[in-house]
């Protein structure tokens, strides 16, 4: 049975794929007639309200009839106008000669926006106004014109980003304007080499996604790969960085997170340093970094900032704490179900003494309050700011104590949930950490049914799955499996900033020298005073 | 593929909870034992063993100190049951508690005196064979019946096992006269040739001035004659043995010298050397060299200001601490226990002769003569240097 209705899925799939498409656009050439231009444009553009059009005579000496068409909300008024007034008034001393056309003599003289893209596709022409552009049809010629002025400043401020905050380090996060973004990049890395390469992404929604990747750093075969990897992607709408993910991950089934993500500019930076590559997406403060590798998870950024013995205690504590995240309550369950002569007589006096009279068996004691807290975070995410205190209280005080109080669960209990879930926080990577809270709940039912046993066949599925994953042709597991010891030393501890004079080795062919070997600072020698 | 996987996803699953908790035991539904005693005893013409159980009872144990001050009630159980074999006596103890018998956490196990004058082979069979007993857990002998002392009161702790734990725990580093042994120890002592087994002895004593209770009190070692017991050493001995078994943390005397007055000594250092010598006769004579350093903790007149006073003191102790080390092997050869082993040093030193002796050997351990020798060494007197009035009687 279960056959029949797994086949019967894809054929339902199947038999819907033949339909026409909203909106892919031939090319539609600009004519003579200003006429047909216009009603083209206006018919293609009905029902938008936001649309401004109008005809206008450019001020040249014999005027030309033309006409600009723009969205009302993504132009710059104040640009707007003054193009506008150049545009009217013109400039009577040019005469249009026979040996240049008048889009020519126009383009050079009369268009004073910056960026002025000819075109001679009407419906290229109004992808580009929806981006924001001034469009400009005239009368007798089969160029028209797309100026940009567009406006850039109903922007979210800059603000610390929220889910990596740190305590030494920049303040600025990455923010949902794509050209701001390229900013704070660019803004770090100010070398010509530094590329942002231009894809649209989404048959509707036309977002704008840029390759980010220092030039002779970074993969060719890296860069291609994301290219090609982009150019598959035929959805209507990206409206966040997770579709795209989702559609370039080397494994789209694993629990674990193959891209990197982030929404700080520093981290970005760093990764580009190291020859990462990086997809920018508009209108998400959210960027995507690949390849990424599950050490590089559990780095947080200001472990490169703050000086590295405290780094690498904190790198240390966080390789325990994902360990502590990832199997403590399945453990607790193990010993105190199965492996009761582990314990120090001293502890397994106490657990005994808070387990009795308890009315559910620890696994079910365990899911409860596993479940709890996992609902405490969920709303806690979703709750409105008046209302967080109340929250609080009631997991902290109502849950934690009263749970205990009531007899429904042990102290223990309590504690161990409480431990795990302080240090499933602790990982950088918002992703990752998601990851290890999904894992933790099949290896408590292991635990519960086969003791130390399950636990250890649970990791092991875990770790073979984790060893066989790539992002975008890197091990995941990198530097630990395959194992590069030179590797350690940056991506597991960190050492001192002058030792690393090598570039980490798994995405960094092109060119391993980050800086000439130890050139750290000594005292000056023989002239003491 | 897809299909596949999702197929064997779902078989797996559904056989995870076909398994339930295979073995399982909730921690609560445990009998937690703590100390066993071990008794052969006679019940209606029958010999059969008595096994004591101390039962903890968690709740009152583990609970904090308020609620443990509401109620002096019992914080453990003692349960006895018999049966023809140990495990027979251990299954019988299961009909009467409504728990699991888990043993892994004994410390103790006390075996009693009928035990160990028969039936010592086939209790550590037992004790070594079931996979919940640990190796680490101490071994004491009573002189009498093992149920008894587990009917004693704790006098600090408030549970038996743990009590008589820390007595040969913290005791041993603290006084020579104490020692405790493991049951990997003990049983590896009994079946090596050329080497005998001993064990604490622990009594369970009225001690009219601290409560109207029993205490208990480890006093003296049981000693071991292949698997048999073999004889008793009482608490001077003891501390001569252990002296010369290497095994002293830290241990005082007190000498009177002459008419001087008295000094206590207290070392807390001690290395041995034992080494046998074989001569043209085949007599075994053994040299057992002690050399202890440690400080005068207390003199009551005794002068301590110069080094002829050191060397005199010092010559008193030595003789003193030899004393101790021959009674102690004189009371050994006796019960002709070979506690300290010279059995396998002979065996080491010529493996031929040790062949063809081996059978007499408990004969010939009987006459093997000692050269004892102690080197005792004061290296300090304390925080004074003088006595307290600063008055010499010299």
């Amino acid at each position: 049975m279960l056959k029949k209705l797994i086949t019967k899925i894809p054929q339902t799939l199947k038999s819907k794929t033949k339909e026409p498409p909203v909106w892919s656009p031939a090319k539609q050439s600009v004519t003579n007639n200003l006429k047909d231009n216009m009603d083209y444009l206006q018919q293609e553009l009905a029902n938008c309200c936001d649309l401004v059009s109008r005809p206008l005579k450019i001020g040249l000496d014999n005027s030309t009839e033309a006409f600009i068409i723009y969205l009302d909300d993504l132009v710059d008024s104040f640009a707007l106008e003054k193009t506008l007034q150049l545009l009217m008034q013109g400039n009577q001393s040019i005469t249009n000669t026979i040996e240049k056309p008048l889009h020519k003599v126009i383009y050079d003289h009369l268009l004073t926006a910056a960026q002025v893209k000819p075109l001679d596709d009407l419906n290229t022409l109004i992808q580009e106004i929806l981006t924001g552009t001034l469009g400009l049809v005239l009368d007798g010629e089969t160029v028209c014109f797309s100026l940009g002025i567009k406006s850039g400043s109903e922007n979210r401020p800059i603000e610390e980003a929220p889910s990596e905050a740190v305590i030494r380090g920049p303040r600025d996060g990455f923010i949902e304007n794509i050209r701001i973004n390229r900013g704070l990049i660019r803004r770090r890395i100010k070398s010509p080499k530094l590329k942002f390469e231009k894809m649209t992404i989404g048959t509707l929604t036309q977002t704008q996604v840029n390759i980010v990747y220092i030039e002779g750093l970074a993969l060719a075969s890296l860069i291609q790969e994301m290219k090609q990897r982009l150019e598959r992607i035929k959805i209507d709408g990206i409206i966040e960085s997770g579709y795209i993910e989702e559609f370039i991950e080397d494994t789209p089934y694993s629990l674990f997170p193959q891209t990197m993500v982030t929404e700080r500019p520093d981290r970005v930076a760093i990764a580009l340093l190291n020859g990462r590559v990086v997809v920018l997406i508009d209108t998400t403060p959210f960027v995507l970094i690949v390849p990424a590798s599950f050490t590089r998870m559990l780095e947080g950024v200001d472990d490169n900032y703050v000086r590295f013995p405290f780094a690498n205690f904190s790198r240390v504590l966080r390789l325990i704490t994902l360990n502590i995240a990832l199997i403590l309550p399945a453990f607790y369950i193990a010993i105190s179900t199965f492996h009761q002569e582990m314990l120090p007589t001293k502890i397994l006096i106490s657990l005994a003494g808070v387990r009795e009279g308890l009315p559910f068996p620890v696994l079910v004691e365990t899911l409860f309050m596993e479940t709890t807290f996992e609902i405490i975070t969920e709303a806690g995410i979703r709750l409105p700011r008046a209302v967080g205190s109340a929250v609080s209280i009631v997991g902290a005080l109502v849950i934690g104590d009263a749970a205990v109080n009531a007899g429904f669960a042990s102290p223990a209990t309590v504690i161990v949930v409480a431990m795990t879930a302080i240090s499933t926080l602790t990982i950088p990577a918002v992703e990752a950490s998601r990851s290890i809270r999904l894992i933790r709940f099949p290896l408590l039912i292991l635990a519960s049914a086969f003791g130390f046993l399950g636990i250890v066949i649970g990791l092991l599925f875990v770790l073979i799955h984790l060893c066989s994953l790539r992002s975008f042709g890197v091990p995941y597991l990198d530097p630990l499996a395959p194992l590069h010891l030179t590797d350690f030393k940056e991506n597991i501890f960190r050492a001192p900033r002058w030792s690393l004079s090598k570039r980490p080795t798994e995405v960094s062919e092109n060119n391993p020298t980050r800086q000439p070997v130890m050139p750290k600072g000594k005292p000056p020698k023989g002239n003491e005073e | 593929m897809m299909k596949k996987t999702i197929t064997y996803t779902f078989i797996l699953v559904l056989l995870l909870t076909l398994t339930g908790c295979w073995s399982k035991r909730e921690t609560e539904n445990l009998a937690i034992t703590n100390a066993i005693g071990v008794d052969k005893i006679n019940s209606g013409g029958k010999v059969m063993y008595k096994l004591s159980q101390v039962i903890l009872r968690p709740r009152k144990l583990g609970m904090s100190s308020k609620s443990l001050a509401s109620g002096s009630e019992q914080t453990y159980e003692v349960v006895e049951s018999q049966g023809q074999s140990l495990e027979e006596a251990l299954q019988n103890i299961s009909a009467e508690i409504p728990r699991i018998t888990f043993l892994a956490h004994t410390q103790v196990i006390i075996l009693g005196q009928s035990v160990c004058v028969k039936n010592l082979n086939e209790v550590l069979d037992f004790l070594t064979r079931v996979s919940d007993i640990r190796y680490r857990s101490s071994i004491y002998v009573t002189k009498g019946n093992a149920f008894e002392v587990l009917l004693a009161k704790p006098a600090m702790e408030s549970e038996l096992g743990k009590e008589i734990f820390g007595i040969g725990t913290y005791g041993k580093t603290q006084s020579f006269e104490v020692q405790e042994i493991t049951l990997k120890d003990f049983s590896e002592k009994i079946i090596t040739p050329g080497l005998d087994a001993w064990a604490p002895v622990l009594e369970a004593t009225r001690s009219d001035k601290l409560k109207n209770e029993n205490n208990l009190k480890v006093n003296g070692l049981a000693l071991f004659k292949a698997e048999k017991l073999g004889g008793w050493l009482n608490k001077t001995d003891t501390q001569g043995f252990i002296l010369a078994y290497g095994e002293a943390k830290q241990g005082s005397l007190t000498v009177a010298i002459a008419d001087l007055g008295q000094i206590a000594y207290l070392f807390n250092k001690s290395k041995v050397k034992i080494s046998v010598q074989i001569n043209q006769e085949k007599r075994i004579t053994a040299d057992i060299i002690v050399k202890l350093s440690g400080e005068v903790v207390e003199s009551g007149a005794y002068p301590l200001d110069d080094l002829e006073d050191f060397k005199l003191a010092e010559t008193r102790l030595n003789q003193r601490f030899e004393e101790q080390i021959r009674s102690a092997f004189k009371q050994a050869q006796e019960s002709e226990s070979d506690i300290l082993g010279i059995g396998r040093l002979v065996e080491r030193q010529d493996k031929a002769l040790w062949d063809s002796i081996k059978e007499q050997w408990p004969k010939m351990y009987a006459e093997v003569a000692i050269n004892v020798k102690v080197d005792s060494k004061i290296i300090r007197t304390g925080l004074r240097n003088k006595t307290f009035n600063g008055k010499f009687i010299k």
